[in-house]
């Protein structure tokens, strides 16, 4: 069941077209990466949900709640991190909000810093205090955009930790990211580029999908077994025989049986899959 | 050195350039303010409303009424029986002077003509009495002997300028005070990002704007308090009036004013676009609201604009309470203008905000 929807939709700065017919949905209870380079459409998709810029197409929302982490952590500069985490509960209607406040600064680890400046924070803790703030009002759809931006590997790590956590309790995760480790924990991906979908998947389709694996083979004659190969199959010899294939286990037994058939022995044979950055990569250049 | 320094001009041209509010700002505001300028400074008072008391109706009275006429400084609006009448006119702002003639003062040129001035008005003031003066002098000369002129101040017990135009100036201190605070609020905002992740939240645009004026009209309500006094206390300024209408009178134009500031800063782009826009606003309301200009001596179109002026409407009201020392019954078509402004202002503050915003989250 959906809990979010984006049907055709289009976002136009003047001539300039940001989204283009995207379609995408978002299952309840599920984290969805979005992921592409700069200016692939990511960040407008985001603000046409909060219809922050006018948009074609429709976008139905299921959810009761939604939280919002936006890029560059725009908090107030001269309220403390407590005040801020005050200010954004009273906009959500919290009656007593103290409980909630001490456990989002306890999740953020901001427990320490929580009557300094927003101003004077590092780049990293901006972004954990923008976290909490975002999700104060316990959200069942939480919208991040590039959360982990700034934030060092530990607490990286310690944010995926929690979005897993509140996968668990049900809630449902959209996430833009650059991070490659980070998308392959989310369970689909969706990859924009110039404003379009690409590709759409969990990751282990879209590395399927997209990417070809290899068979790395060492044999006893390398140059004979490169001829043979090269007639049937893209094959590079660097120190072993190296063939890209789609689907990778299939293929093993066949190459395998042509070497044999001419007399040539295997000695090892090894299955690369491309990670989801190869296919990052290839999918942005072509 | 010369290609650095031409790329930073090149920058900046382009820069400026592709602001298209900024640009229009700096086209704007030297034609707006040195027309102001110009027009404050450079014309004469006018059509000064006037009342007369002819009780020797002589061929010199006669003569000294026709010279009112035939300047285009006095405009004759009334010609009232007694002295008490007169008083009346000036008192409930219907005319800013009245001339009584005393009976015999014809015949006896020790008779002196009574002039009558409203001096909270100080411009329109010492020009009445200026001109009073001359023409007086003029028809001296036909008149062997001479003809004397006694200068009778209405309202004032101390002929100060500062009691004059203190009222004024409370004005424009609150106008600029409360602009400066209101007109970059939203933009500021917008400028570091904070206004569209508010309006993610179930946060409307009346939510907003109702907060924001709240919390301005309490801090201005403050300045307010310590203006006055400070008027009061440090240069003796009076209050002839109910001091708890004045203040009231105040509260009511601050709130329509920090309206406008809103709109202003739900329309721009930049603080700076905000402060910018705010200062025409208050700058054209200054030239426009008789504190430099009384209403009467203005063209008609000018004259149309100010009357769309809410500090000329506040002005109006603070000299009335503050130097004539009049009440509600004097001042109520103000306060009802000021209350529609602040009604409106507010309002149009709201629709601003929900057209840029587009009404807020749509999730």
């Amino acid at each position: 069941m959906n809990i979010l929807e984006i049907s055709d939709l289009t976002v136009r700065f003047a001539e300039f077209l940001a989204v283009k017919d995207l379609n995408l949905s978002v299952k309840r209870g599920e984290i969805l990466g979005l992921l592409g380079p700069n200016g692939a459409g990511k960040t407008t998709t985001i603000r046409a949900i909060f219809g922050m810029v006018p948009y074609e197409g429709e976008i139905r929302n299921y959810a009761s709640s939604v939280g919002w982490m936006p890029q560059h952590s725009p908090l107030y500069l001269n309220l403390t991190v407590e005040e801020n985490l005050r200010f954004f509960a009273s906009l959500h209607g919290l009656k007593n909000p103290k409980e909630r406040v001490e456990e989002m600064l306890r999740l953020v680890q901001l427990e320490e810093s929580r009557n300094r400046l927003v101003r004077n924070l590092s780049g990293g803790m901006k972004q954990r205090a923008m976290l909490a703030c975002a999700m104060i009002h316990d959200p069942e759809l939480l919208i991040l955009d590039e959360p982990t931006a700034g934030v060092d590997p530990p607490l990286r790590m310690n944010f995926w930790e929690h979005f897993q956590r509140l996968k668990d309790a049900g809630k449902t995760i959209l996430v833009t990211t650059h991070y490659m480790d980070e998308a392959e924990r989310c369970e689909r991906i969706v990859m924009m580029r110039a404003g379009e979908k690409i590709a759409e998947g969990s990751p282990e389709e879209i590395k399927r999908f997209a990417g070809e694996e290899t068979v790395m083979l060492w044999v006893e004659d390398m140059k004979g077994s490169f001829r043979i190969l090269s007639k049937y199959y893209d094959v590079s010899l660097n120190g072993q025989i190296s063939i890209s294939v789609k689907d990778a286990p299939s293929e093993l037994p066949k190459i395998i049986s042509i070497l044999e058939k001419a007399g040539i022995k295997v000695l090892k044979s090894e299955i690369k899959r491309p990670s989801l950055e190869d296919v990052f990569l290839r999918l942005m250049e072509e | 050195m010369l290609e650095r320094v031409s790329g930073v001009f090149v920058k900046e041209i382009k820069v400026i350039f592709r602001e298209k509010r900024l640009l229009a700002i700096l086209i704007l505001q030297p034609v707006i303010l040195v027309s102001l300028f110009g027009y404050a400074f450079s014309g004469e008072v006018k059509n000064i409303k006037v009342a007369v008391v002819d009780e020797d109706s002589s061929d010199l009275s006669e003569m000294l009424i026709s010279s009112l006429h035939s300047t285009d400084t006095f405009s004759i609006s009334y010609f009232t029986a007694t002295r008490s009448e007169l008083m009346e006119l000036i008192r409930l702002g219907k005319v800013h002077a009245g001339i009584y003639i005393p009976k015999g003062f014809q015949e006896n040129t020790n008779k002196a003509i009574e002039v009558y001035v409203d001096e909270s008005n100080y411009n329109v003031a010492a020009t009445a009495i200026s001109k009073i003066n001359a023409m007086t002098a003029s028809l001296s000369k036909k008149f062997f002997g001479g003809l004397e002129v006694e200068q009778r101040f209405v309202f004032t017990t101390k002929s100060r300028m500062i009691d004059f135009i203190a009222p004024a100036i409370i004005g424009v201190v609150i106008q600029m005070l409360t602009l400066i605070l209101s007109s970059s609020s939203i933009s500021r905002e917008r400028e570091e990002g904070t206004l569209e992740l508010i309006f993610s939240t179930p946060l409307s645009s009346s939510d907003l704007i109702i907060g924001k004026f709240l919390a301005i009209t309490a801090l201005i309500t403050v300045d307010v308090f310590i203006v006055v006094a400070l008027a009061h206390y440090a240069f003796d300024v009076e209050v002839r009036g109910s001091l708890p209408l004045l203040l009231f009178t105040q509260f009511l134009f601050l709130t329509g004013t920090i309206g406008v500031g809103l709109i202003i800063s739900a329309l721009s782009q930049t603080q700076l676009q905000g402060i910018q826009a705010s200062m025409i606003f208050g700058l054209v309301s200054i030239f426009l609201s008789g504190f430099f200009y009384p209403l009467e001596s203005m063209p008609e179109g000018a004259k149309t604009i100010s009357y769309f002026v809410p500090l000329t409407y506040a002005n109006i009201a603070f000299r009335e309470v503050m130097v004539k020392g009049n009440g509600v019954e004097v001042i109520f078509p103000q306060i009802v203008v000021l209350s529609v402004y602040t009604l409106m202002s507010v309002a149009g503050a709201i629709l601003a905000l929900k057209k840029v915003m587009g009404g807020g989250s749509s999730v």
